[in-house]
């Protein structure tokens, strides 16, 4: 994935928490550092829509 | 408990707020539809933009003072234009206030809302009980107030933006800009000159100074005469093309080397055609408006095209239900699916400059376009009628049942034919019917033209 640094620092996840998310190079998705709901990233653009997300084991904005 | 005492019914509209400052909209109506709207989307951090019009910084601070008060946090991301607090929403997950009244005349201001990810708030989905709770007045909670941050979102904003459309390697281009003393002053710079030399274009500015009063003429491109100085300067300059924003820089116009506009139906081909190289078999979503070339390039370059009625609410509703990767309109808005399928001037301005530097040098934009210019449009019409079904119905009635014409309501009343079509719908807020007809030859557009405005008009009277 090739992401733009200042992107990186600016998304959050649309969960209540509004956590950053880290890039999972084995997943091509950027992750939520609070309920690890995982973004996909296309053509190394981040798809940041809940409705295009893998939840996290516990939930969207749940801890996990 | 926050009350407001005044018409609402008259600023809080189908998509917006809007009305004029200080009477109709005012510091206390943005505190209470502040408090209303972390209410009613359930938010605990709000994105909050404004535009250069002098009541812009007091209208969003007032508004940021009732969403902390009712607990939740603000994200103050200051000057930006309308696409960039779509941006914030999209980028850092929260719901986006944007204080703006878009091209009106300074008096006025207003309030465009979304939910997270840039989604649409309308009447129909959250506006329509922001209003009902400002007007029997938002309850007090007993929370902690939340906090105000600023934050810089226009660098990443820009870098997001170059990323969905590179024009790093484009050949060198001169553009003039008009961003008619609105936020594109602001916006391009960010994304068109930072940093300084890295790209291979030569940025001529007009009206780039931040001013609500509007001193050169009206921030609304979609108005011919509010064209006339880019078009001006573009000759003058030698430039390659010209692009014009309206006063929140959502909308983006151009203008070929020759200084003619450019309907936005031929960009919406042109994006169209490169979203399809990009995505073979994509969806691509237009307005019964849009010229007929649009479904026609859509067709010749594999994908699938969608028709809507006017209006931006449909177009991101089908979007979304349709999962299409671009939206066009005939007036100048560009809806983006990589963009939070919110609509975008600027990323258009950027597929149009794409499109011009990857081809071969010495390629005038008109030439470029060519292949989109099949049809003959006559613009929008209006017309006062007394009853507009009446009208209607009687064009409908001299064109049903023609060999060869079919016709759909889709959103008012289409009837096309082989060489010709026409669209005639109603205002949603004033007695007038708007036409639209496009043919493929002038004489052919002229004649349904007028013989469809004699049957409006005849009924009228």
């Amino acid at each position: 994935m090739n992401l733009d640094p200042l992107l990186l620092e600016i998304l959050a996840c649309p969960c209540e928490r509004h956590e950053p998310v880290r890039p999972d190079e084995q997943r091509q998705a950027l992750v939520c550092t609070y309920c690890s709901t995982a973004f996909p990233v296309r053509d190394d653009i981040p798809v940041m829509l809940l409705d295009e997300a893998e939840p996290g084991p516990n939930g969207i904005g749940q801890q996990g | 408990m926050l009350r407001v005492d005044r018409d609402l019914d008259a600023v809080i509209k189908a998509y917006d707020v809007r009305g004029t400052y200080p009477d109709q909209i005012d510091e206390q109506l943005a505190t209470a539809v502040g408090a209303a709207f972390v209410q009613v989307v359930g938010a605990t951090t709000v994105a909050v933009g404004y535009d250069m019009r002098p009541s812009s910084p007091a209208l969003a601070a007032a508004f940021a003072a009732g969403v902390t008060g009712q607990g939740a946090d603000v994200v103050d991301v200051g000057l930006v234009s309308t696409d960039a607090l779509y941006f914030a929403s999209g980028s850092l997950g929260v719901p986006g206030a944007m204080f703006t009244a878009s091209h009106n005349p300074a008096r006025y201001n207003g309030i465009k809302l979304c939910r997270v990810g840039a989604a649409p708030v309308g009447r129909d989905t959250g506006l329509a009980e922001i209003r009902a709770l400002v007007g029997d007045g938002v309850p007090d909670v007993d929370v902690p107030a939340g906090t105000v941050t600023r934050r810089e979102i226009l660098p990443a904003y820009a870098a997001y933006l170059r990323g969905l459309v590179d024009i790093a390697g484009i050949r060198p281009l001169t553009v003039v800009v008009d961003a008619g003393n609105g936020m594109a002053g602001h916006t391009v710079p960010f994304v068109l000159q930072y940093p300084a030399a890295t790209l291979p274009l030569t940025v001529v500015p007009l009206y780039f100074e931040l001013d609500g009063s509007f001193p050169n003429h009206e921030a609304n491109p979609i108005e011919p005469e509010n064209l006339r100085d880019l078009q001006r300067a573009v000759r003058d300059a030698g430039a390659d093309l010209g692009l014009a924003f309206d006063g929140d820089a959502d909308r983006c116009f151009v203008v070929d080397e020759a200084g003619a506009a450019v309907s936005p139906s031929i960009i919406t081909a042109l994006i169209a055609a490169r979203e399809l190289a990009r995505e073979p078999g994509a969806t691509v979503i237009h307005n019964l408006i849009t010229s007929r070339t649009v479904p026609e390039v859509i067709a010749e370059h594999g994908g699938t095209a969608v028709r809507t009625r006017v209006g931006h609410s449909f177009i991101k509703q089908v979007m979304a239900e349709t999962g299409a990767v671009f939206g066009g309109e005939h007036s100048g808005h560009f809806y983006f699916r990589d963009f939070w399928r919110a609509d975008s001037g600027m990323l258009a301005a950027l597929h149009v400059l794409a499109a011009l530097g990857g081809s071969p040098a010495g390629t005038p934009l008109t030439a470029l376009l060519a292949p989109y210019e099949r049809y003959q449009a006559s613009g929008e019409v209006n017309s006062e009628v007394a009853d507009v079904a009446a009208s209607t119905a009687a064009v409908e009635a001299a064109y049903a049942g023609r060999p060869g014409v079919s016709a759909d309501h889709l959103d008012g009343l289409t009837v096309a034919a082989d060489d010709w079509w026409f669209n005639l719908r109603p205002s949603n807020t004033e007695p007038l019917l708007r036409l639209n007809v496009e043919a493929r030859d002038v004489a052919t557009m002229e004649h349904v033209r007028d013989a469809v405005l004699a049957l409006v008009r005849r009924e009228a009277t």
